[in-house]
């Protein structure tokens, strides 16, 4: 019986983009004048948690780069806005996701990017995930059973 | 939902969050206890988050955000559920952990914005 970890931080990441998405959304519709940047900031982590939601639930190479340059672009995003919004408070008037590393959500959005590098970086060891043209579990026990027969399907050509 | 009553329920779902992870954890399929304490959850926040609409727009309240958090205290525990299922369609514990945890969240949030 699996735990479904991976799931939970699948589930994380869903979480995250709802709560930031609809933050965003509703702030954006009735005050977005009075903090475009930080407002901007917010709908785009919410997109980046979304695509990060779907990328670590699929299967195939270019899911796995997805996610990763999600996770990855996530973790410079909150390291620097992070950074910036300590350094010249004034440039944010309302606070966005990424305010204070995340501080606003229990430092969530820092220790998120972190859990799904690590999880990509798991993960690119099964074949199936991280590199094109792995061949498939059946496929691996045919060839554990009857190695010749592998090669001699692999050779011929249409 | 509001005063002590949304402690209660955060309090709560801290509680059955936590006998998530312990199911997690032991690597077994959460108990029908645990999803039966769920089901009462969800029942309790759906009556809060109807008192709490029709409460909406009082003075000194933050009507959007508050409605915001009363959405999502009545969509995190589905979604859970949602997202723990495997292909198979066997649920998971460690999916409904992280979303009952976000629900205690969610439900203090929405204490503190009404």
């Amino acid at each position: 019986m699996s735990a479904g970890w991976s799931r939970a931080l699948t589930a994380a990441y869903a979480f995250m983009a709802l709560a930031a998405g609809a933050r965003a959304g509703v702030q954006i519709a009735t005050e977005f004048d009075a903090a475009p940047l930080a407002f901007t900031l917010s709908a785009t982590s919410s997109a980046i948690y979304l695509l990060a939601a779907f990328a670590l639930r699929r299967e195939g190479p270019r899911w796995w780069r997805l996610g990763t340059a999600a996770c990855s672009v996530e973790l410079v995003g909150v390291l620097a806005i992070g950074t910036w919004s300590l350094l010249d408070p004034d440039r944010f008037p309302a606070t966005t996701v990424w305010s204070g590393f995340g501080s606003g959500y229990g430092c969530l959005p820092l220790a998120l990017p972190a859990l799904g590098l690590l999880y990509q970086w798991r993960r690119r060891r099964d074949p199936h995930v991280a590199r094109p043209g792995a061949p498939l579990p059946h496929e691996e026990v045919r060839r554990a059973r009857d190695p010749a027969a592998t090669e001699r399907r692999g050779s011929v050509s249409c | 939902m509001t005063g002590r009553a949304a402690t209660t329920a955060a309090l709560y779902a801290g509680f059955l969050a936590l006998w998530a992870l312990g199911d997690a954890l032991r690597r077994r399929e959460p108990s029908r206890y645990l999803l039966l304490g769920g089901a009462v959850l969800e029942a309790a926040l759906l009556a809060g988050a109807a008192i709490g609409a029709g409460e909406l727009g009082a003075p000194g309240q933050d009507a959007p955000v508050h409605g915001g958090y009363l959405l999502a205290s009545i969509v995190l525990f589905p979604l859970g559920l949602l997202l723990g299922r495997d292909r198979d369609g066997r649920l998971a514990p460690a999916p409904l952990a992280v979303a009952l945890l976000a629900l205690a969240i969610v439900v203090l949030r929405a204490k503190a914005t009404a």
